[in-house]
């Protein structure tokens, strides 16, 4: 054991002793998992005073290990994806000192619900052709325009929004990073109902939000450069290794062990076989490159395994609607419109119909299949870009 | 050793995770005498050398002279028998995937025969030290042929019946039926695994074939010549070797198909970045460049299985070595009866998270490792020569050679049909 592990460990084990891991309310626990960030101890590669030692980020299991044990509730990592994989990283990246005090450790805990203002209904994949605009004013931006699949918009404290602060030079160049409070007058937000039924996404419409200079993150014109910055660790949040048939094809293969024994003698036991081969090597490769990320940044892979993950969600979905045969003419799930209050994008254990329909969102979400493509073609095996026609013309001028 | 080392960097991207110093040293080590005597059989006239002059060929000689200089044919084999010590560290198996995925990008020998299956049939049945040591300095050269497991003894109907069948499988009604055998015209025996018998047969009367894969010689034996030789493993023994045998041959297949691959997607991106055609390089537009990205990321997943099936294997023959060198011991013996295909039905249960026993599935993963390979890299095959429009259709360019090897291996220790029998009867699918 290195004497830092073992330092470690100590102050692990005296910050339980002064915070007992257990806690009977909601409140007590954000109250454990503040003391927890004040001890440096809610993320080692955080620096220090912001809830971690800046230490490399693999040791960081050493304190989590210890304070799983003890019982102690964690910060739910894989429902803070907002805040954890996309807010967190970039304001460290690039805040002000006052940005980072004032931010860092609600939205670690939890107490802040952060949610995204990228997206837009003009500007997905092409996400640098954004229009919402910011224009100053004093003190402030008032900031026009409108974002979609926002996540969790109605219930979130705060945004980190990416606006339009200059037209007239080339798309990448006048986008600026701004962090907003939902709270604003001229936020409105609405819910935007998917092919399930429900609403887990929302628009939110941005009518003269006046949002102080203090609140935005980098400097006028970084917006494209830190909007990477967050984004790359969105691709890089689920890099934790499953267990065996978990997620989408988990569902096929429970269901299929369930049918009568002359139905899986046909001819897609084959195709079913195929399918669990090929999870299996999606999940190890998941699990190797997750050693990888736990040890630097996010690799290239991460977007390669993106991609297969949600072509092989979609089409063992779809595979075990064509098994079920005439039994998915049901759909018991039913298509009320409900507004769920947490994030979930793994479909392990729902419905067969509930999981057809919501894995084919998975290969638009979080990068649509088409981009990820690019991105091996050009990054990973170093194919040449496009020739692309809005480069170096100013915003204004580029056909939309 | 090539010019585009950048590039092979970014196409294999592999390590062998948590492999030894020395076994990864000696893989690595292996696989770069491949990587340089690779370029032999790239020239058109060399290519012919081989095709017309079979194992004869020069190419192969060296490329075969290169290999034993590195104590490849050690490797499997214990430190006492004259190997090379790397078995001992535990690791071998990782260095064994390293060396595969070098020969599979490049026209030589066949190493799952006499180096990976050969020495490891002669460790589990106990074979005689003198001949083991001419295997492990490769004064002897075995060549393998596998005649399958016979008629399983299950119920009728009961799915997975037929699923551990060898290459000839098909064949094994006609008793004097032909069968194939690889790379073995200059062999100095064939290993014979049979129904409950294990055996080696010197002097076994080859007929030459015309193969299509001309870098692995293949000729052709009846049926009726493989009844002789030397018992090595009798019995349910035999069997059990059998399927520790078939596992090794298959984890080394699917490595070197893994290699293949990699090798095709390497020569389709330097294509693609320097190929022009309306102004611009052919990788420049979107549907080149995403086929060629789905090939990498198809390819990419190939790799962990591999190296996950090679883990597990040298659990399961850690376990064996353990147990008894010779005779099922009560560990060894429970983990080897319940590894291939299992006759006594998997409880659902098992297949849900992770299994009590990895090294059991062990023969599982061989067989999902190269049924993904097989289907990914003969598709990798296929999809690079298209891309290379009609250059690749050429006998000048390298891309037959590849796709030749990878639709030749597909067809030995068991077809894809076979293979995914296996993995339903194991995971009850």
């Amino acid at each position: 054991m290195t004497d830092e592990t073992a330092r470690l460990l100590a102050d692990t084990r005296a910050f339980l002793e002064t915070n007992p891991p257990a806690v009977a309310t909601e409140e007590d626990r954000l109250a454990h998992l503040e003391a927890r960030f004040d001890a440096g101890l809610a993320a080692v590669h955080y620096p220090e005073g912001l809830g971690g030692r800046g230490l490399p980020r693999p040791l960081q299991s050493v304190v989590d290990d210890a304070l799983a044990v003890a019982g102690s509730p964690d910060n739910r990592p894989t429902r803070n994806v907002v805040n954890l994989g996309m807010a967190g990283p970039t304001i460290l990246e690039a805040g002000t000192q006052e940005q980072k005090d004032q931010f860092m450790r609600p939205l670690w805990t939890g107490r802040h619900v952060w949610c995204q203002l990228f997206s837009e209904p003009g500007a997905g994949s092409d996400l640098a052709g954004l229009a919402t605009k910011a224009v100053r004013d004093g003190d402030d931006w008032v900031v026009t325009g409108q974002k979609v699949w926002t996540t969790l918009a109605h219930l979130a404290d705060y945004a980190i929004l990416v606006a339009r602060t200059d037209p007239s030079v080339p798309k990448h160049r006048g986008i600026t990073y701004f962090l907003l409070d939902m709270k604003s007058p001229g936020v409105t937000v609405r819910p935007l109902r998917q092919i399930t039924g429900e609403a887990e996404f929302n628009e939110v419409f941005l009518d003269e939000v006046r949002i102080p200079d203090s609140m935005r993150l980098g400097p006028e014109g970084a917006g494209w450069k830190l909007a990477t910055v967050t984004l790359s660790n969105e691709r890089s949040g689920s890099g934790t290794e499953p267990p065996r048939e978990s997620g989408a094809p988990g569902n096929l293969f429970r269901a299929w062990r369930e049918l009568p024994a002359a139905e899986r003698e046909s001819g897609l036991r084959d195709e079913v076989v195929r399918a669990w081969i090929r999870s299996e090597a999606i999940r190890l490769t998941q699990r190797d490159v997750g050693i990888r990320m736990a040890a630097s940044d996010p690799p290239p892979e991460a977007s390669a395994l993106k991609l297969a993950k949600a072509e092989n969600s979609k089409q063992t979905a779809s595979l075990l609607m064509q098994a079920l045969g005439e039994r998915a003419l049901e759909h018991a799930d039913g298509y009320a419109f409900t507004r769920p209050e947490e994030m979930n994008f793994d479909v392990g254990g729902l419905s067969p119909s509930y999981s057809y329909l919501r894995t084919r969102a998975n290969s638009i979400e979080g990068g649509t299949s088409e981009v990820l493509r690019t991105v091996i073609g050009e990054r990973i095996l170093g194919l040449p870009r496009e020739p692309r026609g809005d480069i170096d013309v100013p915003f204004s001028e580029v056909p939309r | 050793m090539n010019n585009h080392d950048s590039t092979r960097a970014a196409t294999s991207g592999r390590q062998v995770s948590g492999a030894s110093t020395t076994a990864r040293a000696f893989g690595d080590a292996v696989a770069d005498v491949l990587a340089a005597v690779g370029g032999n059989a790239r020239t058109v006239e060399e290519l012919d050398a081989v095709v017309d002059q079979r194992s004869a060929s020069a190419v192969l000689t060296e490329q075969r002279a290169r290999l034993l200089e590195t104590g490849l044919p050690g490797l499997l084999v214990p430190e006492t028998s004259g190997g090379s010590g790397v078995l001992e560290e535990g690791e071998a198996f990782a260095a064994l995937v390293a060396v595969a995925r070098a020969a599979g990008a490049v026209p030589g020998p066949d190493i799952a025969g006499p180096w990976a299956v050969a020495p490891t049939v002669l460790r589990l049945a106990g074979a005689d030290e003198e001949l083991v040591s001419a295997v492990a300095s490769g004064e002897e050269r075995l060549a393998l042929i596998d005649l399958g497991a016979g008629p399983r003894q299950t119920s009728p109907g009961e799915p997975g019946s037929s699923a551990d069948r060898g290459a000839a499988a098909d064949e094994e009604a006609d008793p004097s039926s032909t069968v194939r055998i690889v790379d073995a015209d200059d062999a100095d025996g064939v290993l014979v695994l049979a129904p409950g018998r294990v055996t080696l047969v010197h002097d076994v009367p080859l007929t030459p074939a015309s193969s299509f894969d001309p870098t692995r010689p293949v000729s052709t034996v009846s049926r009726t010549r493989l009844g002789g030789g030397d018992v090595l493993a009798e019995g349910p023994e035999a069997d059990r070797i059998a399927r520790v045998a078939r596992a090794v041959g298959r984890v080394v297949l699917a490595a070197e198909l893994h290699g293949t691959g990699q090798e095709l997607l390497r020569l389709a991106v330097e294509h693609l970045q320097t190929r022009m055609a309306f102004g611009r390089p052919l990788g420049s537009f979107q549907a080149l460049k995403h086929r060629a990205a789905d090939l990498w990321s198809e390819l990419s997943l190939v790799g962990s299985l591999v190296d996950e099936a090679a883990s597990r294997l040298e659990k399961l023959l850690a376990g064996d070595a353990a147990g008894a060198a010779t005779t099922a011991s009560a560990d060894g013996g429970t983990a080897m009866a319940s590894a291939d295909a299992p006759s006594g039905g998997i409880s659902t249960g098992v297949s849900e998270g992770e299994s009590a026993d990895p090294a059991a599935e062990a023969p599982a993963y061989a067989a999902a490792a190269l049924s993904l390979a097989a289907d990914t890299v003969v598709h990798a095959g296929e999809e690079v020569l298209q891309l290379h429009g009609g250059i690749g259709y050429t006998w000048e360019s390298p891309i037959h050679i590849l796709l030749k090897r990878a639709v030749a291996t597909r067809g030995r220790w068991g077809t894809p049909h076979e293979l995914r029998r296996i993995v339903a009867t194991q995971f009850d699918l």
